[in-house]
């Protein structure tokens, strides 16, 4: 599903360059679950920015869903957006403005759906997060956990090949992430691939599979060839940055 | 498109918009209320007089001379004046007159069919003798112009005096004979001591006061120069003369007769100095106008801005949701033209409420839907354009906005 490799990621200032991502390479198959956890700083959202297609890099490659999508143009990377890959943010990120069958709706819009065709999937994966009945309720209205599920039925409404998943349970209590990190395994068990950012080890470990990143570097602990100390999963030296 | 949930939107967050909406509502009332006020200004002030008023010259006479108390001197003076004038090359011909026509200074009496029990109709009047037609450039399109025995001295008030026939304009003769006949019928005053036979009817002649509801109600009594000892005379120059002529008459006309002042202007400048008013306040206008547009136009793009910065995350969300820069823009746009749209339709209702305010309490003219539609298409043109510059900003936000946690 994801094949990227020597990427490396550097931001400029006027007078600085940091290297956020380094010879990096990263392998996810279709159909895989991953948490991906570092401390702050080490390269998460930059590595969930460029497997979104939300930013570019300066050198490497980048096969997603068997297509090359290493040099497309802002049109072509709006496009396999939309199609091929789902959003969740730490923030949630609804529109305030609108409802939320309208904010479950605006993904599908942009893909030129056919409004019938766009209800029955709005219907359906509101039932899925249990918010069916809510569908006329502003944002504001909602609690977060609740807001949270609407950005999860937003994300997998479209059928995306792809979930990707920005500490979405970074404002939630425990009770509510749980419910989140279901609702991502029952996508997952359906066969989309999911990525997700956590600082929680506990519900890095309900993935399948953990990477861990530093300095812009991954440590993959199923790949990894020598056994890497944990403590409480986390790999020693990541774990006071990381926890 | 995008028409439901933009619209809905804007249902949502109301005070977001407002703003803008009360101001394009204002605007519009504004704008085409006063291009009204202005455009019918300007068709005053453009209207045709009838006269040939780029060629005519006005020559205005003050005698300081002794000589100038004997009645006999002042008509030879006159005489010779005259035909000093129509002699000279480049003029077509020259008479006295008594009131210079566009001048907001003359004479108007009351005159209705004679032997009619309806009201009499306001008309002005000027005394001018058998060249009076071809000098004022006006056209004679029924009856007969003055003939030189029809000249003589304007009365000094008794009705045994007052001119027995007269030329008036067709506005004046279809107001007071409604059916036609004008010429040779009898014109009286109010109470029919004094009467007069219409001999003629021109076309169109402006009086002293155009802009008032009798201005094109005018009417040629015939009279003699010398009548007084002030005299005006018109003259027509031939066209391209004018400039010439201008800068000479003042120096001929003394060099006939030094014992007086003499002033010279052109009948253009005495309609500009009529209308100079209307001209200030057509400027005054069109500035409202033109600052209304710019106003609202820097307020929408002041606005929008706003709403950009404040949507920063929401824009780069729905690029990372698989909006194109496009349809960024296309958002922006239809969000503005619904905005606009919504203020386009309060503000019409609002025009033609103060409109029909400014008819009943300011004598402003009706509003035509044609000027309604253009300010409405002039200001939603205006709208775009101002929201353009904002919506080009909102899709230069990257999506990866979307995942910042600031």
């Amino acid at each position: 599903m994801i094949k990227m490799q020597g990427i490396r990621k550097i931001y400029r200032t006027e007078h600085v360059e940091t290297h956020a991502l380094d010879s990096f390479d990263l392998e996810v198959k279709s159909g895989e679950f991953i948490s991906i956890m570092g401390p702050s700083g080490s390269g998460k959202t930059t590595l969930l920015n460029l497997i979104g297609l939300l930013d570019s890099f300066d050198r490497g490659s980048y096969v997603l869903d068997d297509e090359d999508v290493s040099t497309l143009s802002d049109r072509q990377m709006s496009r396999i957006r939309n199609l091929k890959i789902g959003f969740i943010f730490q923030t949630f990120n609804l529109i305030p403005d609108l409802n939320i069958f309208d904010n479950v709706d605006v993904p599908l819009r942009y893909r030129g759906m056919p409004a019938k065709e766009r209800r029955v999937a709005i219907e359906e994966a509101l039932a899925t997060v249990g918010l069916a009945s809510r569908k006329k309720h502003m944002p504001a209205q909602l609690s977060g956990g609740q807001q949270q599920r609407v950005a999860v039925a937003r994300a997998f409404v479209g059928g995306p090949k792809l979930i990707l998943a920005d500490e979405p349970t970074g404002n939630l209590d425990s009770a509510m992430a749980n419910d989140i990190m279901d609702l991502l395994e029952k996508i997952n068990e359906q066969g989309t691939t999911v990525a997700m950012v956590t600082h929680d080890p506990d519900l890095a470990h309900r993935a399948p599979r953990q990477i861990h990143l530093l300095d812009g570097s991954l440590i993959d602990l199923e790949t990894q060839d020598k056994p890497v100390p944990l403590i409480n999963g986390v790999p020693v030296g990541l774990a006071k940055a990381g926890c | 498109m995008e028409f439901g949930p933009i619209f809905r939107a804007l249902l949502n967050n109301r005070t977001r918009f407002w703003l803008i909406i009360v101001e394009v509502a204002l605007t519009l009332a504004i704008v085409v209320n006063c291009t009204s006020i202005f455009l019918e200004k300007r068709r005053s002030f453009n209207s045709p007089t009838g006269m040939d008023v780029e060629n005519i010259l006005v020559i205005n006479t003050e005698p300081f001379g002794e000589d100038f108390a004997v009645q006999d001197f002042v008509k030879d003076v006159g005489e010779s004046d005259l035909a000093r004038l129509r002699s000279r090359p480049s003029i077509i011909n020259a008479t006295p007159i008594h009131h210079i026509p566009l001048s907001g200074s003359g004479s108007s009496t009351g005159r209705k069919a004679a032997g009619s029990e309806l009201d009499t109709v306001g008309i002005s009047y000027f005394s001018v003798d058998e060249h009076g037609i071809e000098t004022l450039g006006v056209e004679l399109i029924d009856g007969r112009n003055f003939n030189q025995a029809e000249i003589g001295r304007r009365s000094d008030g008794g009705n045994e005096d007052m001119p027995r026939n007269v030329i008036v304009t067709k506005a004046f003769a279809e107001r007071v004979f409604p059916d036609g006949n004008v010429v040779g019928s009898q014109i009286s005053n109010g109470d029919d001591e004094y009467t007069a036979t219409v001999i003629g009817v021109i076309d169109l002649m402006s009086n002293c006061w155009p802009r008032s509801s009798i201005g094109k109600h005018t009417m040629l009594q015939p009279s003699a120069a010398g009548d007084s000892r002030e005299m005006n005379y018109l003259v027509r120059a031939e066209p391209g003369a004018i400039d010439t002529l201008y800068t000479e008459l003042e120096e001929l006309m003394i060099s006939l007769e030094t014992d007086r002042v003499v002033r010279v202007r052109t009948l253009s400048e005495i309609k500009l100095g009529y209308y100079s008013r209307t001209l200030m306040a057509m400027k005054i206008w069109a500035a409202v106008i033109v600052l209304m547009i710019i106003v609202t136009s820097l307020g929408i793009v002041g606005l929008t801005s706003f709403s950009v910065t404040q949507r920063t995350r929401e824009i780069g969300t729905r690029r990372a949701l698989g909006a194109t820069r496009s349809a960024i823009l296309r958002y922006f746009l239809i969000e503005n033209w619904l905005i606009t749209g919504i203020g386009l339709a309060i503000g019409t209702a609002l025009t033609i409420l103060l409109n029909y305010v400014l008819a009943e309490y300011a004598a402003a003219p009706k509003i035509d839907w044609i000027l309604l539609v253009g300010g409405a298409a002039v200001l939603w043109a205006a709208g775009l354009l101002s929201a353009l510059i904002p919506a080009l900003r909102a899709i230069t936000v990257t999506p990866e906005i979307a995942t910042r946690s600031v």
